[in-house]
């Protein structure tokens, strides 16, 4: 078998071991540890045991990582989803559907504080659901709606997952952040069309909800200052060369500490909630990133990705039919990973790829998070529709799905228009940076 | 629960507060240092103590992760599975993730050992090397006492379920 195959193989028994029910990162680090002891002998793979682990966490710029996690946990119990909530409902909460609609706003703007999809559903729902239920509006829009507006969370800055992403390619995570601002706006946009066009053609799934004056709607504004402020800071300090990703990372986790305190919700519970929380994400994430070095370690050594790019130009084919193909494979492999799996494994392997066939790595960015949050919503596990679940007591795994459909499709168009218009990635940071 | 199970779990959780503790010290120095570059008055060596932070935080969580399943995975085809057949493959993973985390351990030793000998120091402070692997090997020798507990919680939820 030669080296290239050999990595097929591995690449393939990590997915086996992933389906058998271990976690990502152990399938990928005991795989990439037998492949290296394989190619290398003893001496080599015990090398990579003894350094991978270590180097793998070294590097300054994963401080990042950590910091957005606490800012994202913060956020989630400074009460301000309340506060989002109100304030896009006085504005469009008496239009048909507008709570629904309200509820995408508020997703997006929260994943502007949060960078975390479970975080955004589970705040977020725990407000936008028996609000909706109240109203009258049918269980499976309003609980398909809080699924999909979580995934905002994904790729509206600051996003774990594009941190991630920029730490893998080595692409700077400001101009992916800042490339990631108009097709996230652009998600929350076409969520609104589907929830339009869905209550236009059946008009009794959302009743229209009481109008709010003028007066109403300036003293909700003011209540959520918090949230500007915090998301101004750490992207506009990003923007203007205040600070690095890195710090802005910290004044994110700091700020959005201060503003659980002054919120009155942060009490001993709720910190060690909060501590909870960031262990568990921090010791997963970082654990797959261990996992991955011990992977790639062994992907890199049997010359896989060049295998690849050599079979795609022996094959003829044209760049966008090769993209489109990979887009396919991500949606796929989305039904049955989580986004950060899915990502670590596979982005080492297909980057030279795209870079190759003369994609800019940005962009690719953006569209391989923008595949992972379909992810989220698609079954058999994504993820956010288990997330919603829970957040209404009696509401069925079925009554979720049923509604997720049209949030997908709005999904499939936002991709055909980044494959089709880059523009709408690229023209933001290459106007800025 | 036995006794001594109840203080390894806590053992754990005192880890991993440890670690959230120094993730927050990154974040403050981090802060500090951005305002004190306003004013002229910068932290010396900010990149180390980051490093030294978040590297501690990183691996003194990590046993919390593995003792509460945090670790993601799919577990769709596992559920549709009998009972037996669940408890074998859990205790599969958690064979493998032992084995794994024992080998990184075990080689993390012999490369500490090596470069603790060099008296290789970071690059501002002078914060000697092996203060960045300390961290490491006890969160690998935690994680240790994580994956059984975690083991432990799994087959007691499974055993609740029945």
């Amino acid at each position: 078998m030669s080296d290239a195959w050999l990595g097929l193989a591995g690449f393939g028994a990590v997915l086996v071991l992933i389906f058998m029910g271990l976690p990502v990162a152990v399938a990928m680090g005991a795989i990439g540890v037998l492949g290296y002891w394989w190619m290398n002998g003893w001496a080599g793979a015990a090398y990579v045991l003894g350094s991978a682990p270590f180097e793998s966490i070294f590097p300054y710029s994963f401080s990042v990582i950590p910091l957005f996690v606490m800012m994202g946990v913060f956020a989630s119990h400074a009460g301000l989803s309340r506060s989002l909530f109100d304030v896009i409902n006085s504005f469009l909460g008496h239009v048909r559907g507008g709570l629904a609609i309200t509820t995408i706003g508020a997703c997006a703007l929260f994943g502007a504080i949060c960078g975390s999809s479970l975080a955004t559903v589970a705040t977020i729902g725990r407000v936008a659901m028996p609000q909706m239920q109240r109203h009258g509006y049918d269980a499976s829009l309003s609980s398909a709606t809080v699924a999909a507006g979580g995934t905002l969370g994904v790729l509206i800055p600051p996003s774990i997952l594009l941190v991630i992403y920029g730490l893998l390619t080595q692409s700077s995570i400001g101009r992916l952040f800042i490339a990631a601002l108009v097709p996230g706006v652009l998600g929350a946009m076409l969520y609104a069309l589907a929830i339009v066009v869905k209550v236009g053609i059946d008009p009794g799934l959302a009743p229209r909800a009481e109008r709010t004056d003028w007066t109403g709607r300036m003293r909700l504004l003011g209540r959520i200052w918090p949230v500007v402020v915090l998301f101004a800071t750490v992207i506009g300090g990003i923007y203007l060369g205040w600070f690095s990703p890195t710090e802005a990372a910290a004044v994110g986790a700091v700020g959005a500490f201060l503003l659980a305190l002054l919120s009155g919700e942060l009490t001993r519970a709720t910190l060690v909630a909060s501590a909870r929380e960031t262990a568990g994400l921090t010791g997963m994430i970082f654990f797959i990133l261990v996992g991955a070095a011990l992977f790639n370690f062994f992907l890199e050594n049997t010359g896989l990705p060049q295998f690849l790019i050599g079979l795609i130009e022996a094959a003829g084919l044209a760049p966008i039919t090769v993209m489109v193909l990979i887009l396919i494979f991500y949606i796929v492999l989305g039904c049955f990973m989580d986004a950060m799996s899915m990502i670590l494994l596979t982005v080492p392997l297909l980057a030279p790829v795209a870079l190759e066939l003369g994609f800019d790595l940005i962009w690719f960015g953006i569209v391989v998070v923008t595949v992972a949050e379909i992810g989220l919503i698609t079954p058999p596990i994504g993820m956010n529709l288990f997330v919603v679940q829970a957040t209404l007591p009696g509401l069925t795994q079925g009554t979720v799905i049923r509604g997720i459909l049209p949030f997908i499709l709005a999904d499939v168009v936002r991709l055909a228009l980044l494959l089709g218009f880059p523009a709408i990635a690229l023209w933001l940071p290459g106007a800025m940076f | 629960m036995t006794t001594l199970t109840l203080w390894l779990r806590r053992l754990v959780w005192v880890l991993a507060v440890v670690g959230v503790l120094a993730y927050s010290a990154a974040a403050v120095v981090t802060v500090a240092d951005i305002l004190g570059r306003r004013i002229g008055l910068p932290i010396d060596g900010v990149v180390d103590l980051v490093q030294l932070f978040v590297v501690a935080g990183a691996w003194l969580v990590m046993p919390f992760a593995f003792m509460t399943g945090a670790h993601v995975g799919v577990d769709f085809v596992v559920n549709a599975l009998s009972r037996r057949a669940r408890r074998t493959l859990n205790l599969i993973s958690a064979v493998v993730a032992f084995v794994l985390v024992a080998l990184m351990l075990w080689q993390g030793v012999a490369t500490f050992v090596v470069r603790a000998a060099y008296g290789d120091k970071s690059q501002q402070l002078g914060i000697p090397i092996s203060w960045f692997w300390y961290p490491l090997l006890i969160g690998l020798a935690a994680a240790l006492v994580g994956v059984v507990l975690g083991l432990q919680t799994v087959w007691r939820a499974g055993h609740e379920n029945e």
